[in-house]
């Protein structure tokens, strides 16, 4: 066991290896309260990657309906079940529970459990399913009663992988050029470790090639400067991706490091399992505290108030707007008094985009044509 | 197909503390004893072997597919005690065989193992909470210092001879695909039908042409497409050479030589390995006079699988003249 330093957690934790960091780390902020559960992201994923046999139910990408919703079927509450009290220092915003490295097995593997076949069998389970019931009389207080929320989730490219300290052959690994981690197809011999350890259950088991599969973070559109499959595609512009800095060398003009560092308005999705997920999330504004504290982490209250006053935060508002703008990594943006710009490694102008879009409204009579425009429902 | 016997050779005893009468191994599945959680009394001393296969030297040929041919009923049978894997991580921690009934017989060209153990459950097939049922046979490479059983050293490599439930199963019946895990399934789309309209055709991954696994889309099949052995469509032995310098470093040999077969009969399993005795190529095993061997075996049934298994210390394998 090595010591490393988790920053979600405010504090050293212990991880099975050295700590490697890459040179750069991919990583992604989503905005839940933009997600509409088209799965399109899904299904571009799944035409992308993973349409062979043995692949039918493996999802890199999956979006559930939480309360719900789970794919693998109860990831999250089986494991949260197996550790032990997950608190948070309410001072010092320090996780004092224990991380799934921490938290071992009887034989000192990490904390973890293997689906069964059956568990990835329903997908789509809990879809648009709500919690709670509508009394009569009920009104709207800024927190629903009832409610659910959309949770797209892709492999979050851990710093500190589970997956990788899990497997005894050194099949997974993590790319030095952008933090990327991936298992070496022609290596694996399909132990299956790495599904059972990977606490966001983003390793999966192909039962035709009998060794297991995970999200590439789409790694050839990433060495030519773009955006993954799941990103572009994105009908809700609820995704981001980039690459994020270490707390100690934040780049201000860097939208994810102004996101997640600097204007803290994006979470860690389940951050006290304690790989340092880099997928960041804005929680959703309308569901009940308790249950994103348990989500998120214990800074989800601030984070909520810093999204809801985004109109009035230029620096912040201009980096959301460049969301599912163009299909290129963005390096570097800037706020300009009525456009955001975001740009390229090189300083190359990739996109322009204004804070208020110039409503265009079209005659009623298209004389070209010599016809009437009009919705036809 | 291994040719081997016509005539059987004396055979010396040897090991006698462990030998099991034939009669006992042949009509009845050994018994299984307590079963033990720790090693603790089997502490690897690598070069202390308390146990002696001796394998009889034969003439002619025999069938390797045909397990229970009588060539091997002049050969003595040896009990060997195999314990969980508990030294290194991943462990095994609750063990289900505790012995292994060995055979030995060779032809001077080749060395012929006839592996029972008591598994009161086949399992061939895999799935991803499902496991196969494996054995191995080790034997060290060179011949200067004796390796760690423990799949050997970087200095010390072994080599490896690998059965799996689910290469008989493709040996037997063709690779396994998903419609024989789920009969009823329906996919409505895989690129690789993008060709045939027809789509109550299935195409199975062994049908899959290879330049389409290959270049034109690797991700179809991306463990096929890497040339990784476990991903082989084309199966034509249920064993694998190997060679270890350690944990983690099983890696699959180029030449492939060794063959296997494998039957499961009455909760017992019956499993054939035969080797080329060979005293030429430096990567492999030479197997002459007095060497060692050493045995593993996993229980898919308890999801055995890598490290998860159990293992036999080495013991001597005495070829005789
Ligand atoms: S999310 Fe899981 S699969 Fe992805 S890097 Fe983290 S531990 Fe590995
Ligand atoms: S494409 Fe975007 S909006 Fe649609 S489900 Fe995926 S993340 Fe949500």
């Amino acid at each position: 066991m090595a010591t490393v330093n988790n920053w979600q957690l405010k504090r050293e934790m212990e991880y099975p290896l050295e700590d490697a960091k890459p040179k750069k780390q991919i990583a992604y902020v989503f905005d839940t309260n933009k997600c509409i559960a088209c799965q399109t992201c899904t299904v571009a994923c799944k035409t992308t990657w993973t349409s062979g046999r043995g692949e039918e139910t493996i999802f890199f990408n999956n979006v559930e309906t939480k309360p719900y919703g789970s794919y693998p079927l109860k990831w999250d509450v089986n494991l949260m079940k197996e550790m032990k009290d997950q608190v948070w220092d309410s001072k010092t915003g320090e996780y004092k529970g224990l991380t799934v490295f921490e938290a071992t097995e009887e034989d000192g593997r990490i904390k973890g459990w293997r689906p069964e076949e059956r568990d990835y069998a329903f997908p789509n389970i809990g879809e648009d399913e709500v919690l709670g019931t509508m009394e009569k009389g009920a009104f709207f207080n800024g927190i629903h009663d009832v409610w659910m929320f959309y949770l797209a989730r892709i492999c979050n490219h851990c710093s500190y992988p589970a997956c990788l300290a899990a497997c005894p052959r050194k099949a997974i690994y993590k790319r030095e050029e952008d933090g990327i981690v991936l298992i070496d197809q022609s290596r694996c011999r399909g132990y299956r470790e790495c599904v059972k350890a990977c606490p966001y259950k983003k390793t999966f088991f192909n039962m035709v090639t009998r060794v297991s599969e995970k999200c590439i973070g789409c790694y050839p559109l990433i060495e030519q400067g773009q955006q993954p499959r799941c990103v572009t595609t994105c009908i809700g512009k609820i995704r981001m991706q980039g690459f994020l800095g270490q707390p100690d060398q934040i780049r201000k003009d860097n939208p994810l490091d102004m996101l997640v560092h600097v204007k803290k308005v994006a979470l860690p999705l389940y951050p006290q399992f304690g790989t340092q997920p880099n997928v960041y999330y804005v929680p959703p504004i309308h569901v009940p505290k308790d249950f994103l504290y348990q989500m998120f982490g214990p800074n989800v209250d601030e984070t909520i108030e810093t999204y809801k006053n985004m109109k009035d935060d230029k620096e912040l508002l201009a980096a959301f707007l460049l969301f599912g703008n163009t299909p290129y990594i963005i390096h570097s943006y800037q706020a300009f008094d009525t456009y955001t710009v975001g740009y390229n490694e090189k300083g190359d102008e990739l996109v322009r985009v204004p804070y208020t879009e110039t409503p265009f409204v079209r005659p009623y009579r298209d004389e070209k044509l010599a016809t009437y425009r009009h919705n036809t429902p | 197909m291994f040719r081997q016997i016509v005539r059987i050779l004396p055979v010396l005893l040897v090991g006698i503390a462990l030998v099991q009468p034939e009669a006992h191994a042949q009509n009845s599945k050994p018994k299984s004893n307590k079963k033990s959680k720790t090693n603790a009394s089997a502490a690897p001393q690598w070069d202390a072997s308390e146990i002696s296969i001796s394998s009889s030297r034969v003439e002619g040929s025999i069938d390797v597919r045909n397990v229970e041919s009588n060539v091997w009923d002049a050969a003595t049978q040896v009990a060997v005690p195999v314990t969980n894997q508990n030294m290194v991580a991943p462990m095994l921690t609750e063990p289900s065989v505790d012995t292994m009934y060995v055979k030995s017989i060779h032809d001077s060209s080749w060395v012929a193992f006839r592996l029972q153990w008591a598994d009161e459950t086949k399992d061939v097939t895999i799935d991803s909470d499902v496991f196969c049922d494996q054995v191995a046979v080790q034997l060290p490479v060179g011949k200067v210092d004796l390796p760690s059983p423990m799949m050997g050293h970087t200095s010390t490599p072994v080599h490896i001879v690998h059965w799996k439930g689910v290469w008989q199963a493709d040996c037997e019946t063709g690779f396994r695909d998903i419609v024989d895990a789920y009969p009823n399934i329906w996919v409505d789309y895989y690129p690789t039908r993008e060709s045939d309209l027809d789509r109550t055709v299935r195409v199975f991954a062994k049908d899959v042409p290879a330049e389409m696994i290959a270049v034109q889309s690797p991700n179809i099949l991306p463990g096929t497409a890497a040339h990784n052995p476990v991903s082989s469509i084309k199966r034509k032995q249920p064993v694998e050479e190997a060679r270890a310098e350690g944990y983690g470093t099983y890696t699959t040999s180029e030449r492939q030589l060794a063959v296997g077969w494998g039957s499961w009969k009455n909760g017992m399993w019956t499993v054939c390995i035969v080797i080329p005795i060979n005293n030429q190529d430096a990567m492999r095993p030479t197997i002459e006079g007095r060497t060692k061997v050493g045995f593993a075996v996993w229980n898919g049934k308890q999801q055995n699988v890598g490290s998860r298994k159990h293992w036999a210390q080495w013991s001597d394998l005495i070829l005789q003249p």
